[in-house]
C-alpha cells in the first residue's frame, strides 16, 4: 500500500496523519493492554516503539495495572528437593481463584547454569529479586519481559563465618531508583558480634554500605553481641521496607528513599489465648498473625502506618484441617484469601467465613511463592 | 433538565444528576454557562445517544454497591461496549471530549481487549497506522521477544 507519510516532524506521537484515533487516545487504550501484547506491538511503528519503551509510559501502564488482578501471576519455584530440575513456575492469580485447576507453566530460567540455584528473595513492580545462598550471586529478574540483570558481586567486610543474608528489596519513589538491601550477621561461637548493611542502587549499578539501625534497636549484651537479629524478608509498606524483631519486639523499617531506620510498634497486647505468629502484609498494610490455642489464626492489621493505637483484629480463622502450616499469599479486591496450606492452595472468603482449595498441577514443589505483578520494568538502569 | 445539541442539530434532554458525571458539562453549569442548549460540534446523535444512554444508566453509581446494584451495571458496561469498532471509537471521542471518566475507562478497556491478541499487521490496518520501521528494525523488535509474537491466541483477522 502506498501511503505518504504524516508529519515529517517524527518525534510527534504518533507522527501518522492517516490513524483514525488522536495519539493521546492511542496512548489510554495502550496503557490497558497486558505486557505480551505490548511487547509485540513495539513493531507496530516508530512512534509506537517510542512510547511504549518510554520510562513515563511504562511507570503509567504499571501503576494502572496495580489493581487489576488479571495483571497478577503467581511464581513458584521448583528446586531439587521436590522436582528433577531447579527452575520456576508460575500461573495467573486469577485463574487460581475462577478455576478449579490451574496448570502451572515453566518460566524460562534467568540464567543459563542451574547450578546456581536462585532462590526468590524479594520482589517489586514486576522485578524479582533471586539470591543463592552463598550470597555471591544476585540476580534481578522481569520474568514477563524475560530480562535479567546480574548484580555487581560484592565482598561482606568480615569473612565467614555468617548467616543467610537478609534481604530487602524495593523502589526508592522520591529518586526513581530500585533498591536491594542486604543485611549481614557475623558470628563467633554463635554469638552475632558483626553486622553490616549494603545497599545496592540500579540507578548507579552499585554497592553502598549504610550503617545498622543503631544501638538503640537492639540490645546488646554484656559480652557485646547483639541479642536479637532482623528476620525473613523485608516487607514493602509505605515506601518502607519492614523485618520483624522477633515475637512480641518491634518492628524494624528502612526507608528506601532516604536510608533511614525506624521502629513500628506491635499492637500492646493481643487478645486473650493468643500468641504472636509472624509480621506479614495484608493488601497494603502490615499485619501480625496470631495463633489462639491451635485452634484459630486471628489476622490483626495497623490500619493506619506508624499508628501504634490503629491495630485491630481483623480477622479470626479456624486452622483448615486443623493444619497450621499455611501461607498467606494474597487478598483480592472481593476480600478473598489465598493461602498455601501445605502443599494445597486454599481460598478463604472472610464474607460468609467458607473455604475452598484450587489446585494447580505441573508442579512438584511449593518452598518459594510469590505474587508479582506483570510489568514492562527493565531489570537494567532506569538512565535513559 | 439539561440541554445538549448535537452536531447534526439535534436536541436532546438529560437529567442534571446524569449529565454532571461529564466534568466538562459539571463545569459548565458551576460557570453559569449551562442556561441555555448546551451545543457540541464534536458529537452527532447517534453517539450522543450512546453516551445519554450510559449516564441514565451510572446515574447514583456510589449507591449501586449498597443496593446491590453492581451486578446490573456490570451486565450493562458489557452490554453496551457490545458495538462496532468505528462506533466504540466514536463514543471514545465523545467521552475524551465530554471528560466522562468512567465511561472512558470502561470503553479503552473494550478497545484494549479487541487488540490485545490481534496480529501487528491487524492492528496497524484495524487503527489505519502506516508502518515506517525498516524491515530490519521490525526483525530486531521480533528477536527482543519472539515469544510475544507466537501462540495459538494470536488473530491475524480485522475484527
Amino acid at each position: 500500500m502506498e501511503v505518504e507519510k504524516g508529519s515529517s516532524d517524527v518525534t510527534q506521537f504518533p507522527a501518522d496523519s492517516l490513524c483514525i484515533l488522536p495519539p493521546e487516545i492511542i496512548t489510554e487504550i495502550l496503557f490497558r493492554l497486558p505486557v505480551k501484547s505490548l511487547l509485540k506491538f513495539r513493531s507496530v511503528s516508530k512512534s509506537w516503539l517510542t512510547l511504549i519503551s518510554s520510562l513515563e509510559f511504562i511507570d503509567t501502564h504499571l501503576s494502572l495495572s496495580a489493581d487489576k488482578e488479571e495483571m497478577l501471576h503467581l511464581i513458584i519455584l521448583n528446586d531439587l528437593d521436590f522436582g528433577d530440575k531447579w527452575c520456576f513456575k508460575g500461573c495467573p492469580v486469577a485463574s487460581l481463584f475462577n478455576d478449579s485447576v490451574t496448570r502451572a507453566v515453566d518460566l524460562s530460567y534467568p540464567i543459563e547454569d542451574d547450578s546456581y540455584k536462585l532462590n526468590i528473595v524479594g520482589g517489586c513492580n514486576g522485578l524479582i529479586l533471586l539470591a543463592n545462598r552463598s550470597i555471591k550471586y544476585l540476580v534481578l529478574w522481569n520474568p514477563t519481559i524475560r530480562k535479567h540483570k546480574n548484580l555487581p558481586e560484592f565482598r561482606p567486610r568480615r569473612e565467614e563465618p555468617y548467616y543467610d543474608p537478609v534481604y530487602g528489596f524495593g523502589y526508592d519513589e522520591l529518586h526513581h531508583d530500585y533498591k536491594v538491601v542486604c543485611i549481614f550477621y557475623n558470628y563467633t561461637n554463635d554469638f552475632v558480634d558483626d553486622v553490616e548493611v549494603k545497599v545496592y542502587s540500579l540507578k548507579s549499578d552499585s554497592w553502598n554500605s549504610v550503617e545498622y539501625c543503631g544501638e538503640s534497636f537492639f540490645i546488646k549484651n554484656s559480652g557485646g553481641f547483639y541479642e536479637d537479629t532482623l528476620n525473613s524478608l523485608g516487607l514493602i509498606v509505605d515506601g518502607k521496607l519492614h523485618w520483624d524483631m522477633g515475637r512480641n519486639k518491634n518492628i524494624v523499617s528502612f526507608d528506601i528513599a532516604n536510608e533511614k531506620w525506624n521502629k513500628v510498634e506491635k499492637p500492646s497486647s493481643y487478645g486473650v489465648g493468643e500468641t504472636e505468629s509472624f509480621l506479614w502484609k495484608l493488601g497494603s498494610n502490615l499485619c501480625v498473625y496470631t495463633d489462639y490455642k491451635e485452634t484459630q489464626f486471628c489476622i490483626w492489621v495497623m490500619k493506619e502506618y506508624g499508628v501504634k493505637q490503629s491495630w485491630i483484629k481483623k480477622h479470626t480463622i479456624r486452622y483448615p484441617n486443623d493444619d497450621k502450616f499455611f501461607w498467606p499469599l494474597f487478598v483480592s479486591n472481593k476480600g478473598e484469601m489465598l493461602f498455601l496450606v501445605r502443599s494445597e492452595f486454599m481460598i478463604y472468603n472472610s464474607k460468609d467465613d467458607s473455604l475452598r482449595y484450587t489446585n494447580v498441577t505441573n508442579r512438584e514443589s511449593n518452598h518459594a511463592l510469590k505474587i508479582y505483578i506483570e510489568s514492562l520494568v527493565c531489570p537494567f538502569s532506569r538512565d535513559k | 433538565m439539561v440541554k445538549l445539541k448535537s452536531n447534526d442539530d439535534k436536541e436532546f434532554e438529560v437529567e442534571e444528576a446524569a449529565v454532571i458525571q461529564s466534568e466538562m458539562i459539571k463545569n459548565m453549569i458551576e460557570d453559569g454557562c449551562a442556561t441555555s442548549v448546551i451545543p457540541l460540534p464534536n458529537i452527532d446523535s447517534k453517539t450522543l445517544i450512546k453516551v445519554i444512554e450510559y449516564l441514565n444508566k451510572h446515574i447514583n453509581m456510589g449507591k449501586a454497591a449498597e443496593t446491590g446494584e453492581e451486578d446490573d451495571l456490570k451486565e450493562f458496561d458489557e452490554q453496551f461496549v457490545n458495538m462496532g469498532w468505528e462506533e466504540l471509537f466514536d463514543v471514545i471521542m465523545a467521552a475524551n471530549y465530554l471528560n466522562i471518566h468512567e465511561l472512558m475507562e470502561l470503553c479503552c478497556q473494550s478497545a484494549a481487549d479487541r487488540l490485545k491478541n490481534k496480529s501487528v499487521r491487524a492492528v496497524r490496518e484495524m487503527l489505519k497506522i502506516t508502518n515506517d520501521l525498516t524491515e530490519e528494525e521490525e526483525q530486531e523488535i521480533i528477536n527482543d521477544a519472539p515469544w510475544a509474537f507466537e501462540g495459538p491466541e494470536i488473530d491475524d483477522t480485522v475484527n
